[in-house]
């Protein structure tokens, strides 16, 4: 029995507030304790903090903007050019700074908004069950089956590519999966004693699932979202790689897709971002395995 | 279990794919449709063409009918394996695809075999010895290989193997001589295969390897091994004879269930080494906005993955009876 078992979830109304909050407090240190003493997740963390950093001064650290010429064209890398030039002399250190800065906004965006789809329709699926339930979960299925990277392509491509656009489409293909998970939680939770004696107590449904339910439920879901960060500026890039990301915003993708015809001539024009873009989800998915070590111990040790 | 179960259970989900197929369909119609502009003009293209000309095809294409009469035509059209003309080729689309379909096919199955075998083979042994050098490297070169961008690895190894070591081409599926022996020809495309094929394999034999490791070690665990080696049998046989099969079957469902990234993947990777297979020609129908060949990838995709889908769930229910009960 590992400690995570013997959590008793729920507050009943008799249970002092600040005790609650206390207990609560616990377990996030718990939890973070856990986190930290997980080196590979520590450094994943310290790599993606490092990155959002650079990526979020990127004006400051290059203020001339992702699209300024600054050199002659495909310039070595040296003092001039940390990264060297691409094909028409922009700065590719400045390139892959905003193009940093594109993926995690895409990153961050386009899951926000997956999460607060899934979470509301795997909630009300989950707690109500019965027709809703049924209801629900085809249009989940649905969802799911779809070929999410075709559908992104067709969509940007008859659209046209706008970064908000890409976000959105990001978005729409990743509820599902976060519906799903929260739902299964739910039916698990919702018949546990003190969901009962919250309703016994009079509680109304809102309150029993976002107060009591939904922080029993939530662990799957935050590592899942994690995850789903890394895939979405994965699929970001790709977009870009395939020549349809957005024009006016710097990416990593669009600039290896620029890179492909000179990889011959200059290697640096094809190294960098991608090196950029694959630190950028190692960073993710380290965290989110250490989220999942901390928050599922239970799976670890079965190694998943 | 008995056999009518079996089909029992293949009819339901058949059943239950059908609407997705078909929403699939409607989806892809209304996309095109809710698109900025008249669908005449991406049919048409950049084409000149005469008003009468576009006046009678757009009698013929129904779209001078209600949105529920060009629905039904969409559909009947689509149901009998029509999807229009290829605007850059200007051949039927259903031509093109399968004209396209067997380079991706060689390049999928070649990836497979090497992914699955190497990616078990390394899952076992690390799962064997856990905690060894080996353990710790399959155990982070997975996690890296998730967080790897496929076209960039393909890139890289380009750079690599072929541009700075010079051992394999860089781009095509054949080199461009005419006069080769067919088991010229056999090597020369096997020359070719090399690093595309690699660049996949590598990408999912970090699934694999995790998952085989993964499972290696919960079966490892189970009464019946516990029980093989009470009685004496060596490590060798309890793992090889008795734990691995069990241990490997559920990496099928999920090499079936993951066959929409695989697809993905593909069409990175035959980007980056222009191999001439569906992927490629989604890039080459992207970049001369061939609107009906983007259509029909959505729908074949969308079909392919529902089919696979389909297949990997009878596979699983046949190996595991519970399933079917449900």
């Amino acid at each position: 029995m590992s400690e995570a078992d013997l959590d008793v979830p729920g507050t009943l109304p008799a249970t002092s507030a600040s005790s609650a909050a206390a207990a609560r407090r616990r377990r996030v240190m718990r939890n973070w304790h856990r986190f930290t003493m997980n080196r590979l997740a520590l450094f994943g963390l310290l790599l993606l903090a490092g990155m959002i950093i650079l990526a979020l001064f990127a004006p400051i650290i290059a203020p001339g903007g992702p699209f300024g010429i600054g050199g002659t064209r495909l310039a070595e890398p040296g003092a001039r050019h940390w990264f060297g030039t691409d094909h028409i002399g922009r700065d590719i250190f400045t390139g892959v700074l905003y193009g940093t800065r594109t993926s995690l906004m895409v990153g961050l965006l386009s899951v926000l908004m997956a999460l607060a789809i899934g979470i509301v329709v795997g909630a009300v699926a989950g707690y109500y069950g019965g027709r809703i339930d049924n209801l629900l979960m085809r249009v989940t299925e649905i969802f799911q089956v779809m070929p999410r990277f075709f559908l992104a392509l067709f969509v940007v491509a008859i659209f046209g590519a706008n970064i908000w656009g890409i976000v959105f489409v990001i978005g729409i293909l990743n509820w599902a999966e976060i519906a799903r998970l929260l739902r299964a939680e739910f039916l698990t939770l919702r018949e546990r004693p003190f969901v009962t004696a919250a309703r016994a107590y009079g509680a109304r449904d809102l309150d029993i699932i976002v107060m009591e339910i939904l922080p029993n439920a939530i662990s799957p879901v935050i590592v899942a979202g994690s995850l789903q960060v890394a895939s979405a500026i994965l699929l970001e890039a790709a977009l870009g790689f395939l020549g349809v990301g957005d024009p006016n915003e710097m990416s990593l993708g669009s600039m290896l897709n620029n890179a492909q015809q000179y990889i011959r001539q200059a290697w640096w024009t094809v190294t960098f971002p991608g090196l950029a873009l694959c630190l950028l989800t190692l960073g993710i998915a380290l965290v989110s395995d250490g989220l999942n070590d901390s928050l599922n111990p239970r799976l670890k040790e079965v190694g998943l | 279990m008995t056999a009518a179960s079996l089909y029992r259970y293949v009819l339901l989900r058949l059943v239950q794919l059908v609407p997705v197929v078909f929403l699939i369909i409607i989806l892809n119609f209304f996309l095109i449709r809710l698109a900025p502009g008249d669908p005449i003009a991406y049919i048409i293209g950049d084409a000149p063409i005469a008003d009468e000309l576009v006046a009678d095809l757009r009698s013929k294409l129904g779209l001078d009918g209600s949105i529920t009469q060009q629905l039904l035509i969409y559909l009947s059209n689509v149901a009998q394996g029509d999807f229009g003309f290829s605007y850059v080729s200007r051949a039927p689309v259903t031509e093109v695809i399968l004209s396209r379909l067997p380079a991706t096919l060689l390049l999928m199955i070649t990836q497979y075999v090497l992914a699955i075998a190497v990616g078990i083979v390394l899952g076992v042994l690390s799962a064997r010895h856990q905690g060894s050098a080996l353990d710790v490297t399959v155990t982070a070169v997975s996690v890296v290989g998730y967080a790897l961008p496929v076209f960039w690895l393909g890139q890289m190894l380009m750079l690599m193997f072929s541009m700075k070591l010079g051992l394999f081409p860089a781009q095509g599926m054949m080199s461009l001589r005419y006069s080769m022996t067919p088991v010229e020809k056999v090597f020369d495309i096997a020359h070719h295969l090399v690093l595309p094929a690699l660049t996949l394999a590598i990408f999912n034999l970090a699934l694999i390897a995790r998952l085989a490791r993964a499972n290696m070690l919960q079966v490892l665990r189970l009464e019946y091994i516990i029980f093989a080696r009470s009685k004496g049998i060596s490590e060798r046989a309890v793992v090889y004879r008795h734990a691995l099969r069990n241990a490997v079957l559920p990496v099928v469902t999920v090499i079936g269930l993951n066959i929409k990234t695989l697809i993905t993947g593909a069409v990175l990777t035959e980007t980056v080494f222009a191999w001439p297979g569906l992927g490629r020609l989604t890039f080459d129908a992207i970049n001369a906005r061939d609107y009906p060949v983007l259509m029909a990838m959505f729908v074949f995709v969308g079909i392919l993955v529902v089919i696979a889908n389909l297949i990997t769930d009878i596979i699983y229910a046949w190996l595991d009876p519970r399933i079917r009960l449900q």
